[in-house]
């Protein structure tokens, strides 16, 4: 990881250090890969690929059938194709059959990480249905992570010039600041950074961190019912002046018995999550006790919405 | 008692945090459930787990929790120890069982969670 941590601005501010790491994390594969390729299929000639190699300037070409990949031609095989006369043999003959992927929705960082330890260059990229989208190859992290920083760089001289009178006026305006997240099903590896956004929010606000921790808790039970229990949705955060407000509305299986569900032990997540260390069933009664009000209304096979708020003041009856 | 103290009583290794290692520690939460740790009241709490996700590391990040402890010798994933650089929580790894790690921080003035 040393390539890409080396890149990390040492002397700034940390709020944005820490907004540059986090961007790294929250990279994917398919942010950064080329999606521009150039294939050969098992009938073609060793000689095709030849040429592809010569015409594109590139030193491997990967092999697909019916979307799918099967295989990879490098230089080393053409050029031992011709030193042993058979450059005219087909690719299904000579190809390397056993090819090194990786999968579209990773992170980049993984990513590299696998390149490193298979000692490759560059890695071809399927989609979850097992198809050939891109390739990925150092140089593509590189340029992408130089863009990434110059926004970032960009937004915070914007930010640094326009805090003030923002700020100022929508105080004036509305009263309110709103922070959206979308959450998507299955998406355990962004579990908990719509929460993590708002809490450092709210710290920008120095609200007292006992509530901030509240607030924090209680939107990560909410986002992980999301991911864990739902097709997917949408968590609010609308922050006033003494209060904060935070709705989860996702679409999904609904809950049948909504006392039920708020029971302590009382779960139907499988056993894969469990693994992960969620589904104990105590999410629901642990986001009702962090909240000063809390409600929750669902609609059986179409979706579930709850809504809670903490009020920045601290409550003698807080615990968690 | 600091992290650094935890760290030799556990006989542990660094994965990353070395600038928090003079942390307080308050009191130990452990548990393989992310959902009993999320309703623990105690603060300042070291972690310990036989998970090893980076969503232990999240857990402990929105809870203000001082430092994690993966037991049995599992080694967190790449995104794990990104996150706990990122939130300045130290990561550690021991060869020792949940159990057998509580004991050793037991009696030290540390509240059971
Ligand atoms: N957004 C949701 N959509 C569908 N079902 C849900 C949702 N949130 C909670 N549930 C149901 O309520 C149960 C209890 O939720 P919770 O207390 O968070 O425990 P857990 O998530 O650990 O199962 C879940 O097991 C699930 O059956
Ligand atoms: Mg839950």
């Amino acid at each position: 990881m040393t390539a890409t941590s080396a890149l990390l601005p040492t002397t700034t501010d940390p709020q944005d250090i820490s907004i540059v790491s986090e961007l790294m994390y929250q990279l994917k594969v398919r942010d950064v890969m080329t999606r521009t390729l150039y294939t050969a299929t098992p009938a073609n000639t060793l000689r095709d690929v030849q040429h592809i190699m010569r015409d594109r300037k590139i030193s491997g070409v990967p092999v697909v059938e019916n979307m799918r990949l099967v295989g990879i031609v490098s230089l080393d095989d053409i050029i031992r194709a011709l030193d042993g006369g058979e450059i005219e043999k087909p690719v299904a003959e000579k190809m390397t059959r056993h090819v090194f992927t990786v999968e579209e929705h990773v992170s980049v960082v993984k990513a590299i990480d696998e390149m490193e330890k298979k000692g490759f260059g560059r890695l071809p990229v399927l989609n979850k249905a097992g198809e050939l989208v891109g390739l990925i190859t150092h140089w593509d992290v590189v340029r992408t992570l130089l863009e990434m920083l110059q926004e970032v760089a960009m937004q915070a001289e914007k930010r640094e010039r326009t805090l003030q009178p923002t700020e100022a006026q929508r105080d004036a305006a509305q009263n309110v600041t709103v922070l959206e997240y979308t959450v998507e099903k299955d998406d355990f590896e962004n579990a908990g950074r719509a929460s993590s956004a708002v809490k450092k929010y709210l710290q920008s606000r120095s609200v007292d961190p006992a509530l901030i921790r509240r607030v924090a808790v209680a939107m990560y039970e909410a986002e992980i019912n999301i991911i864990i229990h739902s097709l997917g949705g949408r968590m609010t955060a609308r922050v006033y002046p003494d209060h904060i407000h935070v709705s989860a509305v996702d679409t999904g299986p609904g809950i049948a018995d909504i006392s039920l569900a708020m029971k302590e032990g009382w779960s139907t997540a499988t056993e894969k999550v469990r693994e992960m260390g969620f589904g104990a069933g105590m999410g629901l009664a642990n986001i009702k006790r962090c909240a000063d009000r809390f409600q929750i209304e669902s609609c059986l096979g179409k979706h579930t919405e709850l809504n809670y708020e903490v009020d920045f003041i601290a409550k003698p009856a807080a615990t968690a | 008692m600091t992290v650094r103290e935890c760290m030799a009583k556990l006989d542990a290794e660094l994965v990353a945090g070395e600038d928090d290692l003079n942390k307080t520690v308050e009191s130990v939460a452990a548990s393989d459930l992310l959902s009993d740790v999320l309703a623990t009241p105690k603060h300042n709490f070291i972690l310990l787990t036989g998970l090893c996700t980076p969503q232990v590391v999240r857990t402990a990040e929105l809870m203000g929790g001082v430092a994690i402890v993966f037991c049995r010798a599992k080694y967190p994933p790449q995104e794990a120890i990104g996150m706990a650089k990122v939130h300045g929580i130290p990561l550690l790894c021991t060869r020792l069982p949940l159990f057998e790690a509580c004991c050793r921080l037991a009696g030290h003035g540390l509240e059971k969670a």
